[in-house]
């Protein structure tokens, strides 16, 4: 018997219902991320690669289509579960970091063990673990404010790692950083996914697109062209 | 998630604007603060009148001539009114099958001089019986006997703060005291009885200054005498003998209202609606304030999940249920009226304080009445927060996270 893929959307639509007309933000697109794999959605603004990227995190629910995860549809699971999914098996990462302001780099990291079910004992430890792994362990008692873009969207990424997710969710990371920051960012990802994490980033920069090991391309809400990659350096 | 953790992260939340989360509060400080100054002042009333109606005695009734309007003193000398006499005591005594004992009094002011020492007291002039109608207790020698009153002899009993006063160094026993212009044989003295604080005029006579004498000793034109003190077989039947006692005395006295009938009994009924419609005013005053309080908190906490909808975004997609959020916020809101609430009662209890040094009255604060003021608060925070909280919980976590 062959094994599903490890993350599937099926003919997933997207529509946001508008007075006059109707918005199609995605219209019956399909895509397979097999596991370990780093894929890349790519895409002029409005193509829809973020609405994929969002169904696919189960931040929003698709009008019509399933998304699968090892063959279970988690399109439509209840607040309680979509949640649970978020924070164990899923990590994120945003264009403009998304760190919680009032709060320190290591308790902004501890947020998302705050939703898990692991021992607040080692919510510290851990936290300061990931950090370290980013050579970030000395920005732990930091406000968001206080750090570089770079640093923050690494910041961002030890977060989205703390939990311990299969799956890496990015979209336009690279987006507000010099490229050489950004840069580093992508080398951090690609070493995750050597670990064996399974990465989809959003972009809309073909140089960024072209780390992953598969693009995907987007126009009008439609799947328009796959390709594989040789996950070249730019 | 743990109380604790709750707690730190709404800290968080409200820090964020301390001086906007403090104003906010002080709603429901000075609410809170009313309150409790307002149910010590109260309570402290409250005892103050118990302790009062209770050392006079829930069984008792006393007859009393009293300062009445020159109307009434018109009045009683036109239909040839005598006045409370002697004859009056002995009429209810053969009428009032309820009475368990019944004591005429006539009572003066005097000096009371023993040596050097002076003291001004209250001679009362009675029978032996007042012994158990007043409950009186006998710390050393004897009452004023039935021979002390047919032979009119010139002894006394002495209050406790009296005869401390007099012989503060001696045994007062068979000591010699004078009364007015007169010498009396001190024959006993009274256990120390207490009363409550200045400011209550209930008409009890502070036992401890008294000059306890025989009837006889002090007579009066026609059998006068200025008060009857009854004791009733039981409180169940005071009501329907103080009826009995009034219609009575009124035919006696031929219609002239020149006696009062002074019912403790009837005293605490009245003051136990006077204490119910007190309550209902501290009740509206604290609804009010709780009330314009509570939507204080909900305009701060309105303003706050605005502020903080990207937060709200951040958290969901990290992993916060709605039932998360609601928490979280409805967390703040509790925390920013229970400090509130906390800092009232301390207000509170500081305000009662200074009343009761300044105004001279008497409070209490009690337990109960701290924890209603904070439960209050807390609430509060509860009814107030729980519709911001809901309004964050339901933020779609996508445009949330699209907020700028």
């Amino acid at each position: 018997m062959i094994a599903p893929p490890f993350l599937q959307a099926v003919e997933v639509s997207r529509v946001y219902p508008r007075f006059q007309n109707a918005l199609v933000a995605l219209d019956g697109v399909s895509l397979e991320v097999n596991r370990g794999s780093f894929v890349a959605i790519m895409g002029p603004s409005g193509s829809g690669k973020s609405t994929l990227l969002n169904l696919l995190g189960c931040l929003d629910t698709p009008s019509s289509g399933r998304i699968l995860l090892e063959g279970e549809d988690i399109a439509r699971l209840d607040d309680r579960a979509a949640s649970r999914l978020r924070n164990r098996r899923l990590g994120f990462l945003f264009q403009s970091f998304n760190l919680i302001p009032q709060m320190t780099v290591v308790e902004n990291i501890e947020t998302v063990l705050l939703y898990s079910d692991r021992p607040r004992g080692e919510w510290r430890s851990r936290a300061l673990a990931v950090l370290e792994s980013i050579q970030l362990a000395e920005r732990a008692a930091h406000r968001p404010a206080e750090l570089s873009g770079g640093e923050a969207q690494r910041v961002a990424l030890a977060r989205a790692l703390v939990n311990d997710p299969d799956i890496l969710l990015a979209d336009e990371p690279t987006g507000n950083l010099d490229s050489k920051t950004g840069e580093h960012v992508l080398d951090l990802l690609l070493g995750l996914q050597d670990q064996g994490r399974t990465i989809v980033l959003v972009t809309h920069d073909e140089a960024v697109a072209r780390r992953a090991q598969r693009i995907v391309e987007l126009k009008d809400g439609r799947l328009v062209r796959a390709r594989q990659t040789n996950g070249e350096t730019s | 998630m743990s109380p604790g953790l709750l707690a730190r992260l709404a800290w968080q939340g409200l820090a964020l604007h301390k001086l906007r989360s403090t104003l906010s509060a002080i709603g429901i400080v000075f609410g809170v603060a009313a309150v409790v100054a307002m149910m010590s002042v109260g309570e402290g009333a409250r005892r103050e009148v118990l302790s009062e109606i209770g050392k006079l005695g829930l069984t008792r009734i006393s007859v009393r001539t009293g300062e009445f309007s020159d109307e009434a003193q018109n009045e009683a000398a036109s239909i040839q009114s005598p006045g409370l006499t002697l004859r009056d005591a002995e009429a209810i005594s053969e009428v009032c099958p309820t009475v368990a004992s019944l004591a005429p009094v006539r009572q003066r002011s005097v000096q009371v001089a023993s040596g050097q020492r002076r003291e001004e007291a209250l001679v009362v002039a009675t029978t032996p019986s007042f012994a158990r109608t007043e409950d009186i207790v006998i710390a050393a020698g004897r009452f004023v006997s039935d021979a002390d009153l047919r032979d009119a002899k010139r002894v006394v009993v002495l209050g406790h703060d009296l005869s401390e006063g007099l012989f503060p160094y001696q045994d007062a026993l068979g000591e010699r005291v004078r009364l007015g212009g007169e010498w009396f044989s001190v024959v006993g003295t009274l256990a120390p009885r207490g009363r409550a604080k200045r400011g209550l005029r209930l008409g009890s006579r502070d036992i401890d200054r008294i000059a306890l004498a025989p009837l006889t000793c002090l007579p009066a034109p026609g059998d006068a005498i200025d008060e009857i003190a009854i004791s009733i077989v039981s409180s169940d039947e005071v009501g329907g003998s103080a009826r009995l006692i009034d219609s009575l005395l009124r035919r006696r006295h031929r219609g002239a209202q020149d006696f009062e009938l002074v019912v403790p009994q009837q005293l605490l009924a009245g003051y136990e609606r006077t204490r119910s419609q007190f309550n209902v005013v501290v009740g509206s005053i604290a609804v009010i304030s709780l009330l314009v309080g509570g939507i204080g908190i909900m305009n701060i906490m309105l303003a706050n999940v605005s502020e903080r909808t990207r937060e709200v975004g951040v958290r969901r997609s990290l992993g916060a249920s709605r039932a998360d959020v609601v928490q979280q916020f409805l967390c703040e809101a509790i925390l920013l009226t229970g400090a509130g609430g906390a800092v009232g009662v301390v207000l509170g209890v500081l305000g009662s304080l200074a009343v009761s040094r300044f105004a001279g009255w008497a409070t209490a604060t009690s337990p109960a009445a701290i924890l209603m003021a904070l439960a209050l608060a807390t609430a509060t925070g509860l009814g107030f927060g729980i519709y911001p909280a809901w309004q964050a919980a339901s933020k779609n976590p996508l445009e949330a996270l699209r907020h700028e």
